[in-house]
Formats: C-alpha cells, structure tokens, sequence
C-alpha cells in the first residue's frame, strides 16, 4: 500500500522491482548504482546537466553582479569549495558526485536570483526615499478622499426604501431582479415586466451613484448583437466568491476581450470608483515585478529621464496594488451584504430580544366578572342548602362509619398540610370531624407539616367552635414538624428507645400514644409520604384523610388497598350533617353549572378555530 | 365589628381586588399583592425557623457540650457551614459534601419509601382481589368485585402499555407489535378518564375557594353596613 505512490526501479539482474532509492537489490543483491536517483528528478543527460545553471541565469544577474561586485567572497568561496568538494574525496562514487553537482548548481542558481532581487529592492528604496514623504501625504489624501465617498455611499444606502404596492422595498426587488431564481420561467420573467432595462439603468445610476458604471461599447455591441442577454451589470466580485456569478463571469471573459480603449476607460473609471468591470483583473506578476523597465533602469541607472520613467512606472505599479486592495475590501464588504440579503429574504424579520407585550383581553375580563357576579347574586339570593346527599360514596360511609367507632379512650392525631387557599373547602370537611371527636370526649392532639398551619389552625378551630373552650395554653395547638419526609421517618421510629432524638425534638407527639391519625391535608404527596414513610413502621395506627377535591383521584388507589380507611373530599363532607355553616351548596351548585357552561363554550369555540388538535409526538431520528 | 376587624377586613378586600386584576392583564397591583405575599410569606418562614429549628435544635444542644446532643448537633453544624461555603467562589465545592450528603438520602428514603409505602401495598392489592381464598369466603360470586379488580389489572397493564408504546415513537421505532398498540389505544382511554377526574376536582376546589373568599367579602360588607 505504500508502495503505490513511489517510483520504482528494476534491477538489471534478477528483473524485480526496487524501491529508486535502493543502492543494492533487495531480492538478489546486484548493485543498483547506475540506476539511483531522487523522488522526482529529472534524468537529464550528462552534457545538458552540466551547462543548465549557467545557460538559463539572466543576463542582466550576471551583469549586476559584475558590476556592482556585489557577489560576496563567501560565496565564491563555497562555489570553489562545491567544486572542490567531489574532488577532494575521490573514494565518492560517480551517483554521489552527480547528486553533490546538482544540488550546487540548484543553490548557486537560487543564490544568484536572491542577489538579484537583494539588488532590485535596495535600488528601488533609494530611489524611494527622495519622494516618499510626498507619496505618502498624496496617498493619504487618496484614502481620505476614499472613506469619505464611502461614508456618504453607506449613509445613502442607510435611507429607508420605497416601497412597492405588495409591500417589497426597492432594494428586494433589485436583487429580484438582479438574481432571478432557479426555476423561474421566461414566463415569470415577463410577469415582471415592471423593470425595463432602462428602468433597471435609471435605478442603478440612482441607487449606485458614484460606483455606477456605464456599460462599455463592447459590452453594448456584444448585446446588440445578443440581444437576449438581458445581464448588463457586471459586479467585480473576488475570486473567493466568483461561485456566484459564475457562467456570468466565463461570457463576460469571453465575450470582451481585452483591448487598449476599454482598458484605459476601465482605469480612469477603477481611479474614483470600488467598481470595476470584470476584464480589471489583477495585475499579474511579470506587471508588479516589470523585468523590462528594471533592465532598462539597471543599464542606464545615471540617465535622468529613464529615472524618471521609471519613478512613474513604479508610482502606477504602486497605485494599481492600492487600488487593487482598495476594490477587494470594498467588493467582499458588497458581497457580504448581498449575501445575506439573499439568505434572509424569505425569513420572518428578526425580533430576537423583544417579548411581546401582554395584551388586555376584554374577552376574557369581561368573563370573568360574569362569573363573580353571578355567584355574588347567587351567594345573596339563593337559599343555604343542605348537604344530605342522597347517594353518600363509600368513602364518605366509611368514613362516618369509623368516626362513630371512636370510644373516649382512643386517642387521635390530627396531621394539617394546607395552603390557605384551600381552607375553605377543607374547613368545611374538618370542622364536623373535630365537632364530634369534641363532643365525645375523646383526646387529639394536631401538629402541622407546613409553616403556615400554625395560624390556619386557628381559622380551623375557631369555626368548629373548639378555639373558645381550649383558649391559649393547651396541646391542641398544632406542633411544626420541620424536616417534611425526613421528620416523618424520624417520627416513626420509636422514640422512647432514643433520648437523644427525643432531646432534639421535645414537644413532638409519641406515635405510639395515638390510635388513629387524620390527615387535613390539599396534596396527594403528604397522604403519600405518611404511608410511605410513616405507616409502615407503624402497624397500629389507623389512617383517615380529608383531602382536597383535586387530590381525591390520586389518594383512591390507598383506598382501595386498605391503606387508608375513609376519607372525604370536596363536596363529599360527612353524610348527615350540614357544613352549609361554611359552604353554601345551592351556591357550590349554581357556581358548577356556570363553569359546565363555559366549558362547554369554549370547546365549541376551540374546536370552530381548529385548537382542539392534538400535537404531533416529535419522533427523534 | 371592631377597628382591627374593620382595618383587616379593607385589606383583605383590596388585596383579593387586586389579585383579580389580573383578568385585565399582568399589572403593578397585581404585582405588588403577588410580592407582599411572598414577602410575608418568607418573613415569616424565616421567623419560625429560627424559632423552631435553629434555636431549638441546634443552638441549645451546642449550650450543652459533653452531652451526646451536643455532638449530634454538630454534623448539622458543620454540614450548614460547608453549605455556607457556596456564597463564594471558592467554597462552592465544599458545598457539594452536604448537597451530596443529602441527595444521596433523599434518593435511599425515597426509595425505601415507595417499595414498602406503595409499589409493595398496590401490587399486592390487585393479587389479593384475585386470591381464591377471598373469592371463597364469600357465599355468591361478587360479580361486581371481580369486574373492579379486572378493570384495575386492564387498566394497570393498559397504561403501562401506552407509555411503553410511546417511548418506543418517540425513539423512532415503528414496529411495535398489534397488541401493544391496541393496549395502549385501551391505556389512552384510562389515562383521560384520570386526567378528567383530575381536572373535575381541580375546577371543583377553585371553585369552592372562590365561594369561600366571596362569602367572606360578603359577609364583611353585611356586618360593616349592619353596623
């Protein structure tokens, strides 16, 4: 495999393959010698090898040298040590020779062009110095004068376009009609005959100003004589993006060659503008390096007038170069822009850091005072209703039923988790519950796993009725458990046989005291976490809940595995007995009815504006 | 009504007022209540922390050295020092020993937690439904018990089913076999019933708090004009 790229060679004897570097064969041991040579040299023969250096160095090299002596001795001396070199070692092989020859030729050739152009260029910055500063000054004025023009350009670009009917600003409709798309018919093309060629001249005088050019007879000719060529404009656009313009380009190329009218048009109009025609290319190396005029200016370096000649020589070489690098900023500047005009056009505008303003739905305003105005009627008009049901849920019997199997020598904990939000529904379920426990006699103790369950607390027993008779120094104020799941498990494990715990937490309740345990609570979570951390390390304690209506669903399945014995949620207090003390069940009924209506309104308005699809799942790939 | 009641009564009127701004659009009253909220709200948290728990949990056994809630309280000591240590650039990864410390406890308490609190207890009630020795203990057939504890296995295996099949679109696999996609079409139809006993009791207990906060302004305004 690695072979594959070298050369090989064949040895005379055993006719096998070699590598060209090898001196001996590999498979029989020949000597290989006469045969080696370098990776890519060229065979030459022996006479044209030895006369190829001195016969293709240029003359006027050898006549500065001889002139200015500018040859240093070093090196005369390492050309006799070169050739004295394969003499001085005569055991050399005849191949080692050759290669000691070529390689001197080759550095002596290349020291001699160094010289030269060493020569040329010291030359050239004495001849600088006498006017330099003058050049200087001229060619600052000349970037000045540049960047204003530019300024002034950019400043006009800057100015809002006119825009058509459909609402396309001229400059899109430019580049519409500059770069037609793929695709397009002539058809389509005719559609847009808004823009007439002398439409499309008068546009780009105006919008171009000083960078407009006016096509060059030839250009007019050739058209005349193509008259379907409708590309009149030819943008000098660099060779890193001449991938725009490409077969453009190659006709313009073709089609006008160079000739000495149009050239000097092209210069004087390069002079004062960054556009050119495309047949201004750069200039080439034998221009910026003119050999001809250095010959001329070598040979008669005491003539004033050919120093002359050659100072303006070297002052248009000098502006060419300038204006040459002048033109490619300004052209990769235009190309760039052109760019991602073209890449945007289709794009929606950019509105990247700007957040829509929230805006005033009278819609949804108006609903919603309907809502509150209409339950505000019903509250005051509507009569208190009762809260017998005739169909009580097996929770709500069950529920009653354990309440009612509470002897005085039980004990019951109450456990509260609630926000405020949800104290009127969970007040109006808890305060039959706490009624009756009081009214039996039987003792409970509460403490809360939420902050705010301190003085909710307080809502909770005033209600029942309970706040007057315990008054401010009783156990029945709920303790805050602080530590959510950790101090459960911490709770649950028996604290009597760790003093140490029992120290850090001295007002908590002992689990073991209590019979049954009621959660108070508005999230599934805690129902959760109590039986997941609480209850299985506590086999005889019984749990009821009273949870929030939206939590009901979650906490069923703990229902019906037994883990929790009854609960009551919602509307669902406890079957024969009234909480319309707390909750107006006419008004929770009436309030039901009007959001059923409003549902029901808007699924019909979603589903006549399309809003009711459902999303596509995004499947990855 | 009393001054206070009257004072607190106003208040509570312009701020619940305030919060039902917000059907007009997000404005500065609707702010200003939203912040005096949390700002109360995390008075008082920080309040009653210090009161429940630093100072009795970790102030007064530090008051007690040599005893054993003197040491104990020093690991909570030291692991809200090293949590301290976050503030600053420097310290942030000595913070990552009590983070760490309480992640990995969190995780093993969970973990515990479920098997034993939930996965253990469900599983075990679908079996029993289906023991024989509780089909036998009854007389007659329990018909209407034997079509729940059916429904709950169909359900339980229909929607675990679903999210499967959905795990499986979303990877970009389109082969799943018939059975799993007529299954989860089945766990689909348990998953809305779910969803829409959520969202009925959701509507249910924002409307009861609405009535109750109602009630309450009402019955401010009746005791306020009845003197």
């Amino acid at each position: 495999m690695m072979t594959d790229d070298l050369s090989m060679q064949t040895c005379p004897k055993c006719g096998k393959e070699n590598l060209t570097h090898m001196t001996r064969c590999v498979h029989c041991g020949n000597e290989l010698e006469d045969l080696f040579s370098f990776d890519g040299q060229i065979e030459l023969p022996d006479d044209e090898n030895k006369d190829e250096p001195i016969s293709n160095l240029p003359l006027f090299l050898e006549e500065m040298s001889n002139q200015t002596n500018l040859i240093d001795e070093d090196d005369s001396e390492s050309d006799e040590d070169g050739e004295a070199s394969p003499k001085s070692d005569p055991n050399a092989p005849d191949w080692l020779a050759r290669v000691r020859e070529r390689v001197r030729a080759e550095e002596d050739a290349s020291g001699e062009l160094t010289k030269g152009l060493k020569v040329i260029e010291e030359k050239l910055e004495d001849d600088n110095k006498e006017d330099s500063e003058k050049q200087y000054q001229a060619w600052l004025d000349e970037v000045r004068k540049d960047a204003e023009a530019e300024e002034e350009k950019r400043a006009r670009r800057l100015r809002p376009s006119p825009v058509d009917d459909q609402g396309v600003p001229e400059w899109l409709r430019r580049i519409r009609a500059l770069h037609p798309k793929e695709g397009e018919t002539d058809e389509d093309n005719e559609n847009f005959d808004e823009w007439t060629e002398e439409e499309l001249e008068a546009l780009r005088r105006q919008e171009l100003g000083d960078d407009y050019v006016e096509e060059s007879e030839p250009i007019e000719e050739l058209e005349e004589d193509e008259p379907e060529s409708d590309e009149k404009i030819v943008h000098n656009i660099p060779e890193d993006d001449e991938d725009l313009l490409p077969d453009r380009e190659e006709k313009q190329n073709e089609a006008t060659p160079p000739t000495d009218a149009t050239e000097a048009e092209q210069e004087a109009l390069s002079d004062d503008s960054q556009f050119v025609l495309l047949s201004e290319t750069k200039l080439k190396a034998e221009e910026v390096f003119n050999t001809d005029a250095l010959d001329g200016l070598l040979e008669n370096t005491d003539d004033a007038k050919d120093e002359k000649a050659e100072r303006k020589a070297r002052a248009k070489e000098k502006e060419a170069i300038i204006q040459d690098l002048l033109i490619l900023r300004g052209q990769h500047e235009k190309v760039a822009l052109l760019k991602t005009l073209i890449s945007d056009e289709s794009r929606p505008p950019r509105t990247a850091g700007k957040t829509a303003e929230p805006k005033m739905t009278w819609t949804r305003l108006i609903i919603g005072l309907a809502v509150i105005g209409l339950l505000l009627l019903a509250i005051l008009f509507l009569p208190s209703g009762t809260a017998k049901n005739p169909l009580p849920s097996m929770p709500q019997l069950r529920f009653a039923r354990y309440l009612d199997g509470i002897t005085p020598d039980k004990q019951v904990l109450l456990v509260m988790s609630y926000y405020s939000a949800s104290a009127p529904e969970l007040e109006a379920l808890a305060t039959p519950v706490l009624k009756q426990l009081d009214e039996k006699g039987i003792d409970w103790q509460a403490i809360t796993l939420r902050m705010d369950g301190l003085w909710l607390a307080e809502s909770l027993y005033k209600k029942a009725g309970l706040y007057d008779k315990m008054g401010l120094n009783t156990a029945r104020f709920p303790v805050f458990l602080a530590g959510g799941q950790f101090a459960m498990l911490d709770m649950s494990i028996n604290q009597k046989d760790k003093p140490a715990q029992s120290l850090l937490q001295e007002n908590l309740p002992q689990l073991e005291d209590f019979d049954y345990v009621l959660l108070l609570t508005d999230s599934s979570l805690t129902v959760r976490g109590w039986l997941e951390q609480v209850a299985p390390n506590q086999d005889s304690l019984y749990t009821l809940a009273i949870v929030s209506q939206k939590e009901a669903v979650a906490i069923q399945p703990y229902f019906y595995s037994g883990q929790i014995l009854a609960y009551l949620s919602g509307n669902q207090g406890l079957p024969d007995t009234e909480t319309q003390a707390v909750l107006n069940q006419n008004v929770y009924k009436a309030g039901m009815a009007i959001i059923l209506v409003l549902f029901v309104i808007a699924v019909f308005y979603n589903a006549k504006h399309g809003r009711l699809e459902r999303p596509e799942i995004e499947v990855s790939k | 009504m009393s001054s206070a009641d009257l004072i607190l009564g106003l208040v509570g009127l312009a701020l619940t007022l305030m919060i039902f701004s917000y059907l007009i659009k997000d404005n500065v009253f609707f702010g200003i209540a939203l912040y005096l909220l949390v700002g109360v709200g995390t008075g008082f948290a920080t309040l009653l922390i210090i009161r429940s728990v630093i100072l009795p949990m970790l102030i007064k056994p530090l008051t007690q050295p040599g005893t054993q809630a003197f040491y104990l309280a020093l690991v909570p000591l030291i692991l809200s020092v090293l949590l301290a240590l976050m503030l600053f650039k420097r310290g942030s990864r000595m913070g990552r020993i009590p983070l760490a410390f309480l992640v990995g406890a969190m995780a093993a308490m969970a973990l515990i937690g479920i098997s034993r609190g939930t996965l253990a207890p469900q599983l075990l009630s679908v079996f029993h439904r289906f023991s024989p020795g509780v089909v036998a203990s009854y007389s007659t057939i329990r018909w209407w018990g034997l079509v729940e504890a059916i429904a709950i296995l169909i359900g339980v295996v229909a929607v675990l089913a679903f999210f499967r099949e959905r795990q499986e679109k979303l990877s970009g696999q389109s082969d799943s076999s018939a059975v799993l996609k007529g299954m989860s079409k089945v766990g689909q139809i348990f998953l809305g019933i779910s969803f829409g006993g959520l969202f009925v009791g959701l509507m249910s207990s924002a409307l009861i708090a609405l009535i109750g906060n109602l009630s309450e302004i009402v019955t401010f305004f009746s005791r306020l004009l009845g003197g």
